[in-house]
């Protein structure tokens, strides 16, 4: 039978399937000078129909794609990771696999077989372009032609298991945190960290049981923490033989944040307790004497429509939206709760919220979010119904002023994750660029914009613009000419 | 006692006629018979593909608001695009 997506998201969202190259690419604007590296961006675009049809996006093949700017220049490449599931459903021209992450909704032929899509982050470290998915270990790919190479296992220094899509790297020390849960199989409490110094040597193992099985997307790292939060995203083995999507989330289950010691052995690990509100994802931590304070963007309820609620009640829009919050855990107090304080509360995304990366677990000053403003302008003739469903604006959030600055890529278009890029290495943090892909969801095709971070409101400066559209990005990082040559 | 004497064919046809007339006149009464005939006529949801925070999802209870792409992205041969067909 031949590939038949009629029926699956349509329009801007159906699936695109094919793999590119351009050459110096065509700009709008002026790409400023001292711009010079790569962006890396990894996303989801099925190669086959789903085997089950409200299946998660998150269980789509993982794709990237890069933009290498210099001289004001840009070239563009984009690949399908070669997984061992891409292959094989490649060979068998149709979806193996099931749901996400339940080998028990897979064809029999591939049950038990690595179900890694590798759709979730790039990250460069230890000299590696790696793929991340949470459910599988890293995948290292070819930086200049994005060939997949295989997993990633530090040569050996660490398991084949879980790996997040969320490492930390100190900014200063060069040292790597990373994490994988459901390490000893799907359903299973135990989470695993490890240590990487500068240099790829694993220098600490630490093992800990969470409160719960929950979905643990991202941590954050201070100076002296490891921040560590659970979810409403439950599952267990009972629930996937049932032959369930992997993650059901459970309406007002408490969250759970663990903090431990960076230099201890995990045996300081305090977990606190507080409402069921969502962090999938954090933007920085600091500790400040006996205090942990904790930045991220955080929903009053389930931001996943496609991870069912438990107890059949239907996904609400207005609950799935974040604000930046800060919660701040006293370690003197006796209390197992935090502090909350909603930052801004005015401005709400999908949850995608980042910092300049060269301040991380150290105090800093400003966060960015793709953020849902209503009272921009949106062509829903030209572009969809899609108004107040997309991201429509990247809004820059000054944690020590309460200001907020707002970059708008225009009326047809919907934004990505942003990233920064420093004008230079040593330059004042959100001294230079924002980057990230807008789709024109009116024109079907998308393009790289380049903005001033200290001007966000003149809109972008360079557009690069490409002759189609692309997959849906779930992350990107920008790294910069000093670490990897663009040649 | 009185009997009537009736036959099997004629009592089918009068109990027939009995249940439509009622069904009639239950027909004009809101909230009863309407609600019977939705029972009797119910057909499973019909999925929707909708979009939240950039990424599209299948809503199999059809109660999400659909995503309807610009007229000029959707080919004439797919019309029924937007929609999950299941």
């Amino acid at each position: 039978m031949a590939v038949n997506f009629q029926g699956a998201p349509g329009g801007f969202y159906a699936p695109t399937r094919f793999e590119a190259y351009i050459h110096d690419c065509e700009v709008t604007g002026e790409i400023p000078r001292d711009l010079k590296g790569t962006f890396y961006r990894t996303g989801m675009d099925r190669r086959y129909p789903p085997r089950f049809p409200d299946d998660a996006p998150f269980n789509d093949d993982g794709f990237v794609d890069m933009f290498r700017i210099q001289g004001g220049h840009v070239d563009y490449r984009s690949r399908h990771v070669r997984t061992e599931r891409f292959l094989a459903e490649r060979q068998a021209r149709r979806a193996l696999y099931g749901y996400y992450r339940n080998q028990y909704t897979s064809e029999p032929s591939v049950q038990g077989k690595s179900m890694n899509v590798a759709n979730t982050n790039i990250v460069f470290v230890n000299g590696k372009l790696l793929v991340l998915k949470e459910s599988d270990p890293a995948i290292v790919l070819d930086p200049t032609s994005l060939k997949t190479e295989g997993n990633y296992t530090w040569n050996g220094q660490i398991y084949d298991g879980p790996f997040t899509a969320h490492p930390k790297v100190d900014p200063v020390t060069g040292e790597m945190i990373t994490f994988g849960y459901e390490a000893k199989g799907d359903g299973t409490p135990d989470v695993v960290f490890y240590w990487i110094n500068r240099r790829g040597r694993k220098t600490k193992t630490v093992w800990i049981k969470a409160p719960l099985v929950s979905m643990m997307h991202d941590i954050a790292i201070s100076r002296e923490h490891i921040i560590i939060p659970t979810t409403g995203y439950t599952t267990s083995p009972e629930r996937l033989k049932a032959g369930k999507i992997h993650w059901g989330f459970v309406p007002g289950q408490p969250t759970y944040i663990g903090i431990m010691r960076r230099d201890g052995d995990g045996r300081d690990l305090r977990w606190f307790k507080g409402p069921g509100d969502q962090m999938i994802h954090t933007v920085n931590a600091v500790t400040d004497g006996n205090k942990v304070i904790l930045d991220a963007p955080v929903s009053p309820s389930s931001p996943f429509p496609f991870f069912p609620n438990v107890d059949g009640s239907p996904f609400d829009p207005a609950g799935g939206s974040c604000t930046i919050r800060r919660w701040t855990f006293d370690l003197s107090s006796k209390s197992d709760t935090w502090e909350e304080t909603i930052l801004f509360p005015d401005h709400k995304g999908g949850g995608l919220a980042r910092m300049d990366d060269r301040y991380i677990s150290r105090p800093y000053r400003y966060s960015f979010m793709g953020i849902v403003d209503p009272s921009l302008p949106f062509d829903a003739e030209k572009a969809g119904n899609l108004k107040g469903r997309v991201t429509n604006a990247y809004a820059i959030f000054d944690h020590q002023a309460g200001t907020v600055r707002t970059m708008f890529p225009g009326p047809t278009h919907s934004l990505s994750e942003g990233v920064f890029a420093p004008r230079r290495a040593d330059s004042p943090e959100m001294d230079g660029y924002l980057i990230g892909v807008a789709n024109d969801l009116a024109q079907m095709r998308s393009e790289l914009i380049i903005a001033d971070a200290r001007k966000p409101e003149e809109g972008p400066i360079a557009r690069v613009l490409l002759p189609f559209r692309l997959h849906a990005q779930v992350h990107g990082n920008w790294v910069p000419d000093s670490v990897l040559p663009v040649g | 006692m009185t009997h009537i004497q009736t036959t099997r064919r004629a009592f089918m046809g009068h109990l027939g006629l009995g249940i439509g007339m009622g069904a009639l006149v239950a027909s004009r009464l809101p909230g009863l018979w309407s609600l019977d005939a939705a029972e009797a006529t119910a057909v499973p949801p019909r999925p929707v593909v909708s979009i939240f925070m950039d990424l599209p999802w299948v809503d199999m209870t059809g109660r999400a608001e659909p995503y309807v792409p610009p007229r000029r992205a959707v080919g004439e041969d797919f019309s029924n695009y937007p929609y999950y067909m299941v």
